[in-house]
């Protein structure tokens, strides 16, 4: 647990001692604030509503994200060398991936914190009713769905040693996620099958924690096929350690 | 030779050692992916009966009420809901006639109609949503009519509806009974449909409150196949038309008729599950009395409402549960004034249970805390001289300490010299229920009186009435036709949370969101560059 302390800590100073960082969590607020305030208009002031408008945007900004924050995370240091240095270090395997993915992972959930700090701003300034349970719900549904956004973006950088390549193959995947709730077109609508794909549809999972819900079982998915995608990126830095 | 051997049997081993790690490794994933694939079937199909989603606005916005579960995890029949919403020309041509107006198709209304529609749209979707979890017979079908053609117009042919029936309409389809119901949009909602909004400064429309589960429950109830409880409109004597609310009881589960008195002398026919009596102009004759009155403790069912200008007290029958109507009104000493002579109660403060135990028609508005509109109310003096052991009596609705009795019916003149004349400030019950029991296994007789007409005229139950008017309506026509588990606290007050950014506070806004705070985060990453350069 300390080697895992220590490497998810080594993850998180690299980001977030980079200006590259700053620079991509600055122009983020600047767009969010944007389509932010667009729907708040839009909608007439109803916060609600402008969350729900802007949720679009997030939608995106998770599909780009994702594959932007993961793709150096073995490719790079497999072509800077670190990565046979750090794969010799005592330390495991599963270590390293957790790390590596939890670093990601922590990184990603500060790109919510203009829409927290926007929030905040019409709260503290503007007396706006702020519902902060639907605010915790959708950030608490991006966020799950991130998990597996980042895992794929995760093996993908594994499993190849270009950047642009990882890159490429983890939004590929994570398109490949959200087209799943397409499959349902090709269903009898209301069949059982219709009902399981939709069960297992990322887009409604997005769309309930906009909503303000949180579903127990969208999460129990998320975490289980998570896990699943850890455990084979795993294995794919084991497998190519002994190659 | 021996070298090159070793090698070989060296490589052989290395082969050997792969496809064995390689083979395991693949075992194991499949194992993993089983494992996944088996905890979440498992989970999904536990779910079915079970909650597992919270809401976690503050509202509790898409909560739907224990009664409307309950009734839709019921329903075995495969139902299709369907909502296509858009301009049609036909409304887009009375607008262009009728720009100044506030009405549905108003041309105000239809300069900001399409998002606003979309907005009523997703938000009667939402709730949709989570009807759907609870029962995979029902499907749901939404599209926008000037954004996707195709699929609409195939709903449309389905339903074989007119598209005065069809658009911005939910549509209720029953599969296997073929029923359809349809409700219109602008009826889920509490719309102020030419409202004020500072934020954009002109006139816009909109939502001062949701009415979207108990429309939903309207429309599954209407083509869910159930027993209709025939109930009857008794006139002959003078009594107030409300026709909205007939029409209400008419599109649930209830069967109406009139009911005159035959040849001067009323007859109550065999199948009348429920009577509806409203506010008699003329005092009833003493046989039509007895007739209700037999009827009623051999098992009958009524609501009889005692307005202003109700002259029929219903005195023996009331006089059995240790009541009687009062020839006075309650008014409240500060509401009434402002709101045009009608007594507004809300529900946290006025529909306070009998005895601690909340009344199961009105619990749910208590518990909701939602305002209803009586009207100036005659107050029921109570006794405790009547058969507590065969008679269950009920404050459904009582008015609050501040409400103030006046010992006339409102005539016009100043409430406040009303204490030189007699007013007494109090609280008193304003609605009762009664509950003739009778011998074991026999069916009870059951009676609510309510001192009101006025909550139950048009003006008070159209879509801009106080929205809990209809649900204690409905629940109490449950509770009398024994079908408590149809009642429902359902409509919710408004759901929005608005704020207003007028007068230059959306410049200020937008500059703090587009540019101080990212400038502060720029400036905060260049501070970190810096102090690692150092």
């Amino acid at each position: 647990m300390r080697n895992l302390l220590i490497l998810t800590r080594r993850e998180l100073a690299a980001s977030f001692s980079s200006f590259g960082y700053y620079a991509l969590l600055g122009a983020v607020a600047a767009i969010s604030g944007f389509f932010f305030f667009q729907a708040l208009e839009q909608g007439g002031g109803d916060l609600r509503w402008a969350l729900v408008g802007s949720s679009g945007f997030i939608f995106w900004l998770a599909l780009i994200l994702a594959p932007l924050l993961t793709m150096r995370l073995f490719a790079e240091e497999r072509k800077s060398g670190s990565l046979e240095l750090l794969m010799t270090a005592p330390v495991d395997d599963w270590e390293v991936v957790l790390a590596k993915y939890l670093g990601a992972l922590v990184v990603f959930t500060t790109f919510f914190a203009p829409f927290w700090l926007a929030h905040l701003v019409l709260a503290l300034f503007f007396d706006g009713p702020v519902d902060w349970g639907q605010l915790s719900a959708t950030t608490l549904g991006f966020s799950t769905v991130a998990l597996i956004q980042l895992a794929i973006g995760l093996m993908a950088s594994a499993l190849v040693s270009q950047q642009l390549w990882a890159a490429l193959f983890a939004f590929l995947g994570n398109m490949a996620l959200y087209s799943l709730g397409l499959l349902r077109l090709l269903c009898e609508e209301g069949s059982r099958t219709w009902n399981l794909l939709g069960y297992v549809d990322i887009g409604r999972h997005v769309q309930t924690g906009v909503a303000g819900l949180v579903d127990l079982r969208q999460v129990l998915l998320q975490v289980s096929v998570t896990l699943l995608l850890l455990f084979w990126t795993v294995r794919i830095v084991e497998v190519r350690k002994w190659r | 030779m021996a070298m090159t051997d070793d090698r070989g049997r060296r490589e052989a081993m290395d082969r050997r050692v792969r496809s064995r790690i390689a083979t395991n490794v693949l075992l194991v994933s499949l194992l993993a992916i089983v494992v996944t694939i088996f905890v979440n079937y498992g989970a999904w199909e536990w779910s079915r009966d079970h909650d597992v989603r919270f809401d976690l606005t503050r509202n509790q916005t898409l909560s739907l009420a224990p009664a409307t579960r309950g009734f839709v995890r019921s329903i075995e029949d495969p139902i299709e809901i369907y909502l296509v919403h858009g301009i049609d020309e036909a409304i887009r041509e009375r607008a262009r006639k009728n720009l100044n107006d506030t009405g549905f198709d108003s041309g105000i209304l239809q300069n900001v109609y399409l998002p606003f529609l979309d907005q009523l749209a997703a938000d009667v979707g939402a709730m949709v949503a989570e009807v759907l979890e609870l029962n995979q017979h029902l499907v749901y079908r939404s599209a926008s009519n000037d954004r996707e053609r195709e699929e609409p117009i195939s709903w449309q042919r389905r339903l074989d509806l007119p598209p005065s029936k069809f658009l911005n309409h939910v549509v209720f389809y029953n599969l296997r009974t073929k029923t359809k119901k349809a409700i219109p949009l602008d009826r889920f909602f509490d719309l102020d449909l030419g409202g004020p909004d500072p934020t954009l400064g002109f006139r816009r429309p909109l939502v001062r409150g949701d009415l979207i589960e108990p429309n939903l429950l309207q429309g599954l109830r209407a083509v869910v196949a159930a027993e209709r409880k025939k109930t009857y409109v008794v006139g002959g004597h003078d009594e107030r038309a409300l026709n909205t609310a007939v029409t209400f009881l008419g599109l649930d589960r209830f069967e109406l008729a009139p009911l005159e008195a035959q040849g001067d002398r009323l007859v109550i026919p065999d199948d009348a599950d429920l009577l509806l009596v409203f506010s008699p102009g003329r005092a009833w004759p003493e046989q039509d009395l007895r007739v209700l009155e037999d009827w009623i403790l051999a098992g009958g069912r009524a609501l009889i409402t005692q307005g202003e200008d109700c002259a029929e007290p219903f005195a023996t029958l009331l006089e059995r549960g240790g009541a009687a109507m009062e020839n006075r009104q309650v008014g409240h000493e500060v509401l009434h004034s402002r709101q045009g002579g009608l007594y507004r109660l809300y529900g946290s403060d006025l529909l306070r249970p009998a005895h601690g135990i909340p009344h199961p028609a009105t619990a749910p508005t208590v518990a909701e805390g939602l305002p209803i509109y009586l009207g100036f109310s005659r107050p029921y003096h109570l006794t405790k001289d009547y058969e507590k052991d065969r008679v269950r009596r009920d404050v459904l609705v009582r008015s609050t300490p501040g409400g103030v009795a006046m010992p006339w019916i409102f005539d016009g003149r100043d409430w406040r010299q009303a204490p030189e004349r007699g007013t007494e400030l109090g609280d008193f019950p304003l609605a009762l229920a009664f509950d003739f029991r009778r011998g074991d296994g026999e069916r009870h007789g059951k009676l609510a009186v309510f001192g009101s007409d006025e909550w139950l005229a048009t003006p008070r139950l159209n879509q801009r009435a106080e929205i809990a008017n209809l649900d204690v309506l409905a629940n109490v026509a449950y509770w009398l036709t024994d079908s408590e588990q149809m009642i429902t606290g359902t409509p919710r007050s408004f759901r929005g949370a608005k704020v207003i950014l007028s007068d230059g506070r959306d410049r200020v806004f937008q500059a703090i969101v587009m540019g101080v705070v990212p400038g502060l985060i720029l400036l905060g990453g260049l501070l970190v560059h810096l102090m690692r350069r150092r």
